[in-house]
């Protein structure tokens, strides 16, 4: 048995489109006859049969075939039986809707009916600077054929600001930019974001006084610096305890079937920047631990995040997430992205010494900025003020904050 | 006072016409039907060669390639009438030219395979290996006959260069020399109307590419190059010219197929063109004649059919056992070896460069 495979019919071809079979599947084909026509950007090329046999298609009409797949198989019946389904070709439009489906035209779409364009390189690649679709420019040079000045008046026609070169080619810069590749790691970053983009969100804010939380925790702080404490450990507590109160903040939504999907558990997402990016490491059950473990927790993923030591399973599952601005020693306040797909994010800000008033008197106090972004899909405004209170009011409480051992 | 002090004019020759009606007083003498059936022969033979290594370049089995059919008679025509010492300067398309000088269809296909190995026979034939820069092998053409002429070998050179290589420098120099120094060379131009996708009109303001000689003082004459019996009249007569100077030869054929295997002409030119210059095609007018002379039929057609593809078949199969010789692209480049390609030699040779199995196909 013959395996037909395409190959580059041209000079420098790596794929093909099946335009037609010259055959019926399970014709008797001789040696060299021309059994399929394949249309590369080149040419349509009709592709012979290696040996005389039976034919046995493998790529349809109107798929695409890359260099090395196998086209046709010819040979005898009990070898094109022996033919597993498993090799038929991987392609693009062969996994599209069926062409019924396909010819329907969707009437909010204008549809440009491709046509041959005739520009020169220069002219295609400006064309492709400016961002203008050069399949719908008309021509005015000899037989149709696309000029400058046609791509030029394209851009004011449609009104169109022409964006910089810059911006436009890929890989190439000049004395004044560069141009940086996205490593993997930022690449999966702006993916993150901007399917958290598409969430629904408002954002709640909030002052809260944090004397008692600054107070609780130099006194723990004692003598040995390589066990210090910090505010994050309570902040947790204090989130999860308010969490129990509120089910539908430690929770995902589950757009396909419209459903909320409670989490019965508590894995606390922390943000922190790492070398190359954000990551978000998960203290899980979190609910379970105590102040000293967690802290303990955070500081052993911290070490193994700068010495790019940490594990995928150290990275996620979590349910809800907060970040510490505060920590990277600046900003006031801040709108934090939802790590997706849950349903909310706590943004922590610096402690600050400030005015404050007290049994109308006016004192030196700390304050804690906060902000909630949520998922106006799944709570609203009121259940995200009263998640806050939660927070606020145990962190603002000796009481709590000394029984969280 | 004005007077004319030139007046140029080109014959046009044709022996036998589309529909196979030989004009008796203008066939060469030196072809009775015999001979006419072995040029059939020929043409055939590389017609149906063309066909094997299309479809072996669509399976990844031959390497990019352009095909001759339609332009059989100019290239069997041309090379019948060469004799056996006179060299031939092919471009890339003279297949037909090469096999009839003597190149074996199992060389043949091993060239076509990618190995440049196939041509090497091509020295004993007294012939260049093919040449694919377009017009650049005229100046050379030019220089071996040159060669010849000093060395008074008494041996001519023929050469072929297509339409749109006649727009080329370099056929004008090579015109120009050839014309002044009086060297025994044939220049035949095989106008076969498309230089890729250009058509003769857009290539020329001349009502001939023949007259193109007339300004470098030499003999030129345009045939029917889809005539056999003209093209090789032609080609005779000029090379026995040659001791008083070059000739210039235009055929007017056409190429059916594409310009290579990478070209699709479907984008470029007309259906019915193509089907009018069918009619006119090469091998079916000589056809025509030989059964009408009762000395063809379908039967001898069907044998001499299976014969050839059994001939090709064989080749194929033979040049699919190939072993590529890594010494050969050093060691066949120049008639002997200078020290600094020696030395790349061994050193690519002690690096282990060529990998076992290594197919560059």
């Amino acid at each position: 048995m013959k395996e037909l495979k395409f190959v580059d019919v041209g000079e420098g071809i790596t794929e093909g489109h099946i335009r037609k079979w010259l055959v019926l599947d399970g014709s008797i084909v001789k040696e060299d006859q021309p059994i399929v026509r394949v249309e590369t950007d080149k040419a349509i090329v009709e592709v012979p049969a290696p040996a005389d046999g039976k034919v046995k298609v493998n790529a349809k009409a109107d798929t695409d075939v890359h260099l090395g797949d196998t086209i046709a198989y010819i040979g005898t019946d009990e070898e094109l039986a022996a033919i597993g389904p498993q090799s038929a070709p991987r392609s693009a439009s062969a996994m599209e809707p069926p062409a019924q489906e396909a010819a329907q035209p969707d009437v909010n779409q204008p549809t440009v009916v491709p046509r041959e364009v005739l520009a020169t390189p220069s002219v295609r690649k400006l064309a492709r600077e400016l961002g203008v679709n050069i399949v719908v420019v008309t021509g005015s040079g000899p037989a149709g054929r696309i000029t400058e000045a046609d791509i030029q008046n394209a851009t004011k026609t449609v009104g169109m600001a022409p964006a910089s070169q810059e911006l436009r080619t890929p890989g190439t810069g000049n004395a004044s930019t560069e141009r940086i590749p996205l490593t993997q790691m930022r690449k999966a970053i702006a993916r993150t974001m901007e399917e958290s983009w598409k969430i629904p969100r408002a954002v709640s804010m909030d002052i809260m006084n944090a004397m008692p939380l600054y107070k609780e925790v130099a006194r723990r702080q004692g003598p040995e610096t390589a066990k210090r404490i910090t505010v994050l450990p309570f902040i947790i507590k204090a989130t999860i305890e308010a969490l129990k109160e509120n089910p539908a903040f430690n929770a995902s939504y589950d757009a396909a079937s419209s459903e909320i999907v409670l989490k019965k558990y508590y894995n606390i997402g922390l943000a922190a920047e790492s070398s190359d990016g954000l990551r978000v490491v998960v203290i899980k059950n979190a609910d379970k631990k105590s102040i000293t473990e967690i802290a303990t927790e955070i500081k052993a993923l911290h070490d193994k995040i700068s010495g790019n030591r940490i594990s995928l399973d150290e990275m996620r599952d979590s349910t809800f997430t907060i970040t510490n601005i505060g920590s990277l020693g600046g900003g006031y306040l801040s709108v934090p992205m939802i790590n997706p797909p849950e349903v909310a994010i706590l943004g922590v800000h610096l402690i600050k010494d400030a005015p404050v008033v007290e049994n109308g008197a006016l004192k030196v106090g700390k304050l804690l900025p906060l902000s909630l972004s949520f998922d106006h899909r799944v709570v609203d405004g009121a259940d995200a003020v009263k998640l806050m209170n939660g927070i606020m009011r145990r962190l603002e409480d000796k009481n709590f904050l000394n029984s969280q051992i | 006072m004005i007077k004319n002090v030139y007046s140029g004019s080109v014959d046009y020759l044709q022996v036998m016409d589309e529909n196979g009606k030989v004009d008796g007083a203008l066939r060469p003498t030196d072809i009775g039907d015999d001979k006419l059936i072995e040029l059939y022969r020929w043409m055939s033979l590389s017609r149906a060669v063309d066909a094997k290594v299309i479809s072996l370049q669509r399976q990844g089995r031959a390497t990019t390639y352009a095909p001759l059919l339609g332009q059989e008679a100019t290239q069997i025509g041309t090379a019948a009438a060469m004799s056996a010492k006179d060299i031939l300067v092919p471009n890339f398309r003279q297949h037909g030219s090469l096999l009839f000088r003597g190149l074996s269809l199992y060389d043949f296909f091993v060239y076509w395979k990618g190995y440049e190995d196939g041509l090497v026979s091509t020295k004993k034939m007294n012939s260049t290996p093919y040449i694919v820069p377009v017009s650049t092998h005229l100046v050379h053409a030019v220089g071996i006959a040159f060669t010849h002429k000093y060395l008074g070998t008494g041996a001519s050179v023929l050469t072929y260069v297509g339409d749109g290589g006649t727009s080329e420098g370099d056929f004008y120099e090579a015109l120009n020399f050839a014309g002044v120094m009086k060297v025994p060379i044939v220049f035949v131009i095989e106008n076969n109307q498309w230089a890729i996708s250009t058509p003769v009109r857009k290539q020329t303001a001349a009502s001939t590419l023949a007259q193109k000689g007339i300004a470098a003082g030499m003999v030129c004459t345009q045939v029917d190059g889809n005539d056999v019996m003209a093209v090789y009249k032609a080609t005779k007569e000029s090379l026995a010219n040659t001791p008083k100077g070059p000739s210039l030869i235009e055929c007017l054929t056409y190429r059916l197929s594409f310009h290579t295997t990478s070209d699709d002409p479907t984008k470029y030119r007309t259906e019915a063109e193509v089907e009018d210059w069918k009619k006119r095609d090469p091998i079916k007018r000589v056809r025509l004649y030989l059964e009408s002379k009762q000395l063809w039929n379908a039967s001898k057609q069907q044998t001499m059919e299976d014969e050839q593809l059994k001939t090709i078949n064989g080749a194929v199969s033979k040049a699919d056992t190939f072993k590529p010789d890594p010494k050969s692209m050093f060691e066949t480049l120049y008639s002997s070896i200078p020290d600094t390609l020696k030395d790349e030699e061994t050193d690519a040779l002690n690096s282990g460069f060529w990998q076992e199995g290594t197919n560059p196909v």
